[in-house]
């Protein structure tokens, strides 16, 4: 094989290799509703879609239920904006690189990201099509936090469970129902248990028509903030 | 070449070494050993999963009122109320319509379900954080996001949650 046409052949088994690792990926757009329940039999429902392009860091919820309402995740500030107005303003730390939206994108979905944290794996184990991961927190930081054990199930993220530092199980968290989108993998149901004195309040979040990597509709995944100021 | 034959030679090896009365003992303690070590890993096994039936009389309403709403896009609470629809009431609309009351519990003024669903163990770790002494860690996260602008740290807690200004994706 002569080398231009060797290095064609490597460069097109390569692609989708590197795209497959996650690099490639930059923009997620899903349908979105939010079921919870409280012990008390208080419930919610929050519906809409959510737009997130990891360049720009910004997650943008354009919700229709209970109100048409657009909230915006910016840098540190969460912004609640109603008919062109913004209702609220809320200084928070940064939570673009935290969201699922941005692990999945980034292919940290599957650690949960705490592989780049200062949480060490102490323990590792195979049960039944499971592979769980015990996650500890650094020393310094054992007195307010918990261990932290995840799931993975077919090399995709399952379950998460956190821990209190005496080890009562303070919330369960489920990613199930995947869906491959353009050779991404994504969770089409969360179903998050809290666990407060043995009683659990439930909230099943739930993506659909999800789209990866979106060419066009630019402007539904940047919102102006700073013309809010 | 078999390691697990070998180890099981080994193993046979020094049990004819223990006397005849002993064996019986070991025998049994060995068991004893394997039920625990199963047991465990049972258990951790068992910590992935939830009662389906259950979450799915919790949601049954709600499922209801998704279906509803998925039926009938761009409905809001507002004109469910004003047109007398019964499924407006599931979701228990006590103080006008105001998006922001009606989604979860609130944490620095952020509804829960931005930082359960759509964040990782960040977001928890705050929600938990906050549960435990919400003006301290208020002040903490605060400290925690002006510290890290500045490079510094200014609490303990704002160092735990500065780790996270060290991930780089």
């Amino acid at each position: 094989m002569k080398p231009g046409k060797l290095f064609l052949f490597i460069l097109l088994i390569a692609t989708p290799a590197i795209r497959a690792g996650g690099q490639g990926y930059n923009r997620i757009r899903a349908e979105i509703s939010v079921k919870s329940k409280e012990p008390g039999g208080t419930q919610s429902l929050t519906m809409g879609e959510v737009c997130y392009d990891r360049n720009q860091k910004q997650i943008i919820y354009y919700l229709t239920f209970p109100e048409k309402e657009t909230w915006v995740s910016a840098d540190t500030s969460l912004y609640r904006i109603r008919e062109g107005k913004v209702v609220s303003r809320t200084f928070t730390p940064a939570m673009a690189e935290f969201s699922v939206f941005h692990l999945a994108l980034s292919s940290h979905l599957q650690n949960y990201g705490l592989n780049r944290t200062s949480y060490k794996a102490d323990a590792v184990t195979r049960e039944g099509d499971q592979v769980i991961t015990t996650w500890v927190p650094p020393v310094v930081a054992k007195s307010p936090l918990g261990k932290i054990m995840i799931s993975v199930r077919n090399k995709q993220l399952y379950g998460v469970v956190f821990f209190d530092p005496k080890e009562v199980i303070l919330r369960k968290q489920f990613f199930e129902d995947y869906q491959v989108t353009s050779g991404l993998s994504f969770p089409g149901k969360i179903v998050q248990i809290d666990i407060v004195n043995g009683i659990e309040s439930y909230q099943v979040t739930t993506f659909r028509n999800i789209q990866i990597d979106e060419p066009d509709s630019d402007s539904k995944y940047f919102f102006p903030v700073s013309s809010l100021r | 070449m078999n390691p697990g034959g070998d180890n099981f030679l080994l193993i046979f090896h020094y049990y004819i070494q223990i006397p005849m009365h002993m064996r019986k003992i070991v025998l049994f303690a060995s068991l004893l050993l394997l039920i625990g070590a199963g047991t465990g890993m049972a258990a951790n096994s068992g910590l992935f999963s939830y009662d389906a039936v259950t979450l799915g009389n919790q949601m049954a309403q709600l499922d209801q009122l998704e279906g509803y709403l998925l039926e009938n896009p761009g409905t809001t609470l507002g004109t469910m109320v004003s047109e007398g629809n019964s499924l407006a009431s599931l979701v228990g609309n006590t103080n006008g319509i105001d998006g922001i009351s009606l989604v979860n519990e609130k944490v620095l003024g952020i509804p829960g379900f931005v930082w359960g669903c759509c964040l990782s163990w960040v977001g928890i770790l705050v929600v938990y954080l906050v549960g435990k002494d919400q003006h301290e860690t208020k002040q903490a996260i605060i400290g925690c996001v002006v510290g890290s602008l500045l490079g510094i740290g200014t609490s303990v807690v704002a160092q735990l949650l500065g780790l996270f200004q060290n991930i780089n994706y």
